[in-house]
């Protein structure tokens, strides 16, 4: 999995930094033109059209019942059953298109994730840095070092909570930068990546030890050795503000699909 | 009376896009060629300032003061800081403007009320379930007058505004404006804070806050921070979050997690800002910032939570204009203090901190507003900046008395240990008048201040003398403890009584519920009190305590608001002010006291006795005795006349 991530990162990378002097909706209108390529040829060779303009259809035939009867109770309470059937039937033959469609979809939507839904460490701003460990450990408190580079300085003492099997340190960002932190904890070293600055970057804010399911969520950066102590590191970066669960850059990108389907259903010979 | 009601989110962004559209048409302002500067500090005493520019230490003043004007600029009546800021805004006195004292009170129960901004509270929805449309609370501004931006921006000038006092709700007028003094907290107070203890048994403040337990555990403890109350609730209720402090078996260090945030700090510590949201209900929530300071891990955890302010980035009520200004603020030079007087001047006065840490907590708010002011001299090109600062007057609050030797606060090793204080808040407000003089070369500079200081040694209890003279007559005598706001006060047999710092009313028929001097007697009346004060001599100094007396219809100008005001202000003598307690309305036995709290200095006294400064780098058009006289002189310097100028006493 981590070769794929390690692909993935470097392909991210060098899209996003390509773009990166680009305004973030014109990255997004760029990327929604990646993305609806993607899904044209999907939706054109695993989209059933019979089976949708059937559902649409019977759509319309009960809406025109419920229109002629309207004066019979029973048949417009059917009308308006059928109406619910046959839109989740519409819905149903996008189910197989979609599926496919999140094999590619997925690592991108998950790349942008980490490039654009955290607010950056500024310079002056402080961070929280965690190390947690995977089991309860006996022996009191961890030896445990942080060593920041110039630019972040570790403000505190090691905290140490044994409820929460957590080590914890506030930094400070002096100055931008992209960081590694390094952690010595009980004889063992770890690396953290940090970076400092408001502008558009990838950002991790968990770096898991290796398993497939968390890798496949925080692929930011290489996890941790499978035979660590730890479970993850975390630095607390803000999120940006959402509105219905989805941050800003995903309603920006799902608003330029809509002009690049428009033009490209036809070359693609797509309908919906 | 302007308004402002709990912005939506809707609302805002139409605002945003206003003035956006406002700020791409140029908002019809016109290129003057001319910068005017006007900074302002609050307390800043004339006798003193001279004293450390002769001493060297206040090398920008002397500049000022060798190259442009220096003069003592005449303060109000009575000194203090609201209605100082009102006369100088409206060019008016509190005959016109309304504000008589921090304090006024309501006729119809003698209970003494804020003077600062009111609350109209809306009528509430109807209940669905455990959830109400909520009422449309507003917030007024009790001052009443144009301020003298208005007739700036209507003449085309730009105007930026920052913290002028008693501007809250903002008037909307200015082209920048940010809220300053009488800009509450998110819970419409102006400043609460919370104090969290694992300690056993504590006591808890008699204002300015609460002290909250913590429930110990092992490794951590836990409490609640309470919010603003949930208007969207049938059954009113406080909003909260739950606070864990997580620290360590060893080390005096600490997390702290307050709802989603986290933050880790060592014993002794302040925080960074820290955004904490409180539910309103499922899809809605409303979100504060605070500071935290982790006073001790052991042998008690505890922590001081800042009064809980409006975030800047997320307003609940607007607080600057364009409504948008103060995010953009944040956004530039970080999280600030948004209450209008952010220095905790009660953690000090109820001993929760100690005076370092007070010092500490005022710097930090100082440095902010430093910070800000920074921004504002490398942004501002073309019109008025008018700049408030207002850690002199709350530091001195405090430690003026110190370094008093007649204080009865004295502490010959505390005085010595903080001789230091106030020279240093004068030397960093030379500081920044040499800043805006180093960055802003052409532009006029004025800086003034809106009182002096002095220290405050003797109280004095109005109502305790009222009823010593036997204008004030009690229902029971014997009690040996006044329940206080007046519960004690039989009314229909008393003809004054005291609300506020300096406010003295006559129970008056008609006017007051249980009023029983004839408004034609009043005058006499007013005549034979005043005279007997003049005549008080304090039992401890020999001086006397009162040494002038302003009956408010024949001292100030008469405007409409003369009727919310009292019909006496009393001019303490220089050292003297009136008691805590009596301006609420609580008697004590003795007339006379010594302050013994830790507010060791004011400024409510004889307003000839604490006049303000005004320094200029070059000559205005003409000369500004006063406060109510130099806005009219600052707009004529753009060619806008007419701006009211009322002279004091006339």
């Amino acid at each position: 999995m981590e070769a794929i991530n390690a692909i993935l990162r470097a392909a991210a990378g060098a899209l996003l930094g390509a773009l990166s002097a680009l305004p973030e909706w014109a990255v997004m209108a760029v990327l929604a033109f990646v993305v609806t390529l993607i899904a044209m040829p999907i939706m054109k060779w695993t989209f059933n059209l019979a089976l949708a303009e059937r559902f649409k259809r019977q759509i319309y035939a009960s809406l025109f019942e419920i229109r002629l009867f309207n004066d019979r109770l029973g048949a417009t309470f059917l009308g308006l059953f059928n109406v619910l059937r046959f839109t989740g039937g519409y819905l149903g033959s996008w189910l197989l298109p979609i599926l496919l469609m999140s094999i590619p979809m997925a690592p991108i939507f998950v790349f942008l994730h980490f490039h654009y839904s955290y607010e950056g460490v500024r310079p002056g701003a402080s961070t929280v840095l965690t190390a947690e460990f995977a089991a309860a450990r006996d022996g009191g408190k961890p030896a445990a070092a942080v060593s920041a580079p110039a630019g972040v300085r570790v403000d505190t003492p090691a905290l140490w909570i044994p409820a929460q099997r957590q080590l914890a340190w506030r930094l400070a960002a002096e100055k931008p930068g992209d960081y590694e932190l390094e952690l010595a904890i009980d004889g063992r070293d770890y690396t953290k990546t940090l970076v400092v600055s408001d502008d558009a970057a990838l950002r991790s804010p968990l770096r898991p030890r290796a398993s497939l399911f968390r890798q496949m969520i925080y692929p930011a950066e290489p996890p941790l050795p499978a035979d660590s102590p730890l479970a993850a590191i975390t630095v607390e970066y803000a999120e940006k503000g959402s509105f219905l669960f989805v941050p800003a850059w995903g309603w920006i990108l799902l608003l330029f699909t809509v002009p690049w389907f428009l033009l490209l259903k036809r070359p693609f010979g797509v309908e919906i | 009376m302007r308004r402002a009601r709990a912005a939506t989110l809707g609302r805002r962004i139409l605002l945003a896009a206003a003035c956006a559209a406002m700020l791409a048409c140029g908002g019809g302002h016109r290129e003057t060629g001319q910068q005017l500067v006007v900074l302002g500090f609050d307390g800043m005493d004339w006798t003193y300032t001279q004293e450390l520019i002769a001493a060297g230490r206040m090398p920008a003043f002397a500049r000022l003061q060798r190259e442009g004007t220096a003069a003592p600029l005449g303060t109000s009546v009575p000194p203090l800081s609201p209605i100082a800021w009102s006369n100088f805004t409206t060019g008016t006195d509190s005959g016109h403007h309304g504000i008589f004292d921090f304090l006024h009170r309501d006729p119809a129960t003698y209970f003494p009320k804020s003077s600062l901004a009111e609350v109209e509270e809306g009528e509430p929805g109807p209940c669905f379930g455990k959830y109400r449309i909520p009422p449309t609370d507003e917030f007024e501004t009790t001052r009443q007058g144009d301020p003298f931006w208005k007739p700036l921006e209507e003449d085309g000038v730009e105007s930026w505004i920052f913290r002028m006092p008693i501007d809250f709700p903002p008037s909307g007028l200015a082209t920048r404006e940010l809220t300053g003094m009488g800009t509450p907290d998110l819970t419409g107070s102006l400043g609460e804070f919370s104090f969290f203890t694992s300690a056993l048994f504590y006591d808890d403040v008699s204002s300015g806050g609460k002290v909250y337990p913590l429930d110990l555990w092992e490794d951590r403890a836990e409490g609640t921070l309470y919010g603003p109350e949930n208007i969207f609730l049938c059954e009113p209720a406080k909003t909260e979050t739950p606070l864990t402090i997580y620290f360590d078996p060893v080390e005096d260090v600490a997390k702290v997690v307050l709802g989603e945030s986290e933050t880790i700090l060592a014993a002794g510590e302040w925080s960074d800002w820290v955004t904490v949201s409180f539910a309103l209900h499922p899809l809605e929530s409303v979100s504060a910032s605070v500071r935290l300071y982790l006073r001790s891990v052991r042998p008690e955890v505890e922590l001081y939570v800042s009064p809980l302010q409006i975030d800047p980035r997320n307003p609940a009520t607007p607080i600057s204009t364009p409504a948008d200004f103060a995010a953009l603020l944040a956004e530039e030079t970080g999280g600030f203090y948004t209450q209008g007087m952010p220095e905790d001047t009660k953690a000090a006065t109820e001993k929760l901190f100690s005076i370092d840490e007070y010092l500490v907590q005022a710097r930090i708010t100082a440095e902010e507003i430093e910070k800000q002011f920074g921004w504002a001299l490398d942004h501002f090109e073309d019109g008025m900046l008018f700049y408030y600062f207002g850690n002199t007057d709350l530091v001195s609050h405090i430690m003026w008395g110190r370094t008093d030797p007649e204080h009865p606060l004295y502490d010959p090793a505390a005085a010595e240990k903080y001789a230091g204080v106030i020279p240093g808040l004068y030397e960093r407000a030379d500081e920044l008048v040499a800043m805006a003089l180093e960055r802003l070369p052409e532009a006029t500079l004025v800086v003034m201040s809106d009182h002096g200081f002095a220290s405050w040694r003797r109280a004095m209890n109005l109502n305790s003398w009222l009823r010593d003279e036997g204008y004030l007559v009690l229902k029971d005598p014997s009690l040996a403890k006044d329940p206080g706001l007046f519960r004690n006060v039989d009314w229909s047999r008393s003809r004054a009584y005291g609300v506020g710092f300096n406010g003295l009313y006559v129970n008056q028929r008609g006017r007051e519920r249980q009023g029983i001097v004839d408004p034609s007697a009043k005058d006499a009346l007013l005549d034979e009190i005043g005279e007997k004060l003049l005549a008080t001599v304090d039992p401890k100094t020999g001086g006397r305590a009162v040494t002038r007396v302003y009956p408010t219809a024949r001292y100030f100008s008469h405007g409409r608001a003369l009727a919310v005001g009292p019909d006496m202000i009393v001019g303490y003598a220089k050292g003297t002010r009136g008691s805590n307690d009596g301006a609420l309305g609580e008697l004590e036995t003795e007339v006379f006291s010594d302050n013994t709290g830790q507010w060791t200095a004011d400024h409510s006294m004889d307003h000839e006795a604490v006049p303000g400064i005004l320094f200029t780098n070059r000559p205005l058009g003409r000369p500004a005795p006063t406060l109510t006289e130099l806005a009219a002189v600052l707009v004529e310097e753009f060619g806008v006349e007419g701006f009211p100028a009322v002279t004091p006493g006339s």
